[in-house]
């Protein structure tokens, strides 16, 4: 075995392992924790041979060609891994399970617009809006594999809108479990915040679907013309029931809280049935392997 | 193309894939080690970085063709970070395979390429 000898320790070799430490982080994360430690070993290595001037210039520049040609085939090489993996939908059992809990938020949702008000007893009406903003966390997980391949930053954000708005949902029903109206008294306000929050973050996530193009890659036909409505409509729907209840107070006259009113239940319908159709995707959407080929 | 040719086992390996086979060798190697070995063996014309290196024995160790090492150095001789790599029996085969594929270009090539045979003669 070659033994190493003690790197250098001048000033300009210090501040160059900085700097390539920080270089590193153009490469995957996945490759960068695996051998990051032994790259910048490498660099202090090379930079201890390269003592003059000259040759630590010399150096720097085949470092950055080195960097970027293998940095790009190290993320094409991914990117090719991920594309195979993203080749066709099969939805785990888990992504399975959040599709069920998503149909059932979405039925029951919905099931208020079939017969109104049929959940007279407030405390099962509470449960269905429970459910309903669960189905959402469990759509936007079930999902999240699938989008943050391509775009993790986008995704995170998305995936994240939804989940911390529809849990201060489920927190604000929660603590108004006992009260005769969630809307009003000591968690209005509370209630308020999370509707708003959470009917713009359902437009973000469907804006986000949209963008990132990933979640109905390798899909069936049915399924991923559903699943790219159902972004369409969680993007229009979340931003018509976010402003559509006149939460802002922009008139009080009855004629246009009517009108406020009829575009806010639509928004919310827009959203339980764009829930709906992603968990009918989760549920049944996946194809067989050999159905693949 | 021969029928040996066509039914060759091995696997199509990248330039820079089989110049670290060739710079490891029989032995166990380091990152480092590896730089300067390829450079010895090709007379300075190819001089890998790091990424070249650590992008190429990633793949060459999902492709079985190079394992890690368990034994670490002494840490009085050498620093305990680096990690030696050294060629699995698939290796071997992949890289003699490679050896005897240029040893019959070479050989084919030599007589016009460097004009060092005369003709009929």
């Amino acid at each position: 075995m070659d033994t190493a000898r003690v790197p250098g320790r001048s000033r300009s070799g210090r501040i160059s392992t900085r700097v390539y430490a920080v270089l590193l982080h153009v490469y995957p994360g996945e490759f960068r924790r695996r051998y990051a430690s032994e790259m910048t070993q490498l660099f202090t290595d090379q930079l201890r041979d390269a003592r003059r001037p000259s040759g630590l210039a010399g150096l720097w520049r085949r470092t950055l060609a080195d960097v970027a040609s293998s940095a790009l085939s190290e993320h094409l090489r991914r990117d090719r891994t991920v594309a195979r993996s993203l080749a066709t939908f099969h939805p785990t059992r888990s992504m399975r399970l959040a599709g069920v809990v998503a149909i059932a938020g979405g039925v029951l949702l919905l099931w208020a617009y079939y017969s109104w008000n049929p959940f007279g007893d407030r405390q099962v009406n509470s449960a269905r809006l429970l459910l309903f903003w669960a189905a959402g966390i469990a759509v936007a997980f079930a999902f999240h594999g699938r989008q943050a391949a391509f775009r993790p930053l986008l995704a995170r954000t998305a995936t994240g809108a939804v989940v911390l708005c529809g849990a201060w949902n489920v927190l604000w029903l929660l603590l108004a479990w006992d009260r005769s109206s969630p809307f009003i008294g000591d968690f209005g306000l509370m209630g308020f915040v999370a509707g708003f929050l959470g009917w713009l973050a359902a437009s973000y996530y469907g804006a986000a679907m949209l963008v990132i193009s990933a979640a109905w890659l390798g899909m069936g036909r049915w399924a991923a013309t559903v699943t790219r409505m159902a972004g369409g409509t969680l993007l229009v729907a979340g931003l018509v029931a976010t402003f559509g209840m006149d939460r802002l107070g922009l008139t009080r006259s009855d004629s246009y809280g009517e009108l406020f009113a009829t575009l806010g239940a639509v928004g919310v319908a827009g959203v339980g049935l764009a829930w709906l159709a992603m968990g009918l995707v989760l549920v049944v959407g996946g194809r067989r392997v050999h159905e693949a080929h | 193309m021969s029928m040996t040719e066509s039914v060759q086992p091995t696997p199509p390996i990248s330039r820079t894939a089989m110049h670290i086979l060739l710079a490891i060798g029989p032995e166990e190697r380091h990152g480092y080690a590896i730089m300067h070995e390829v450079s010895r063996i090709t007379g300075g014309a190819v001089k890998l970085g790091p990424g070249a290196i650590y992008t190429t024995i990633k793949r060459l160790l999902a492709d079985g063709l190079i394992e890690e090492s368990d034994e670490r150095p002494d840490p009085e001789s050498d620093d305990e970070r680096r990690r030696y790599y050294r060629l699995t029996g698939l290796g071997r085969v992949v890289a003699a395979a490679e050896v005897r594929r240029l040893e019959s270009l070479v050989s084919s090539a030599r007589p016009w390429a460097l004009g060092d045979r005369v003709v009929g003669g």
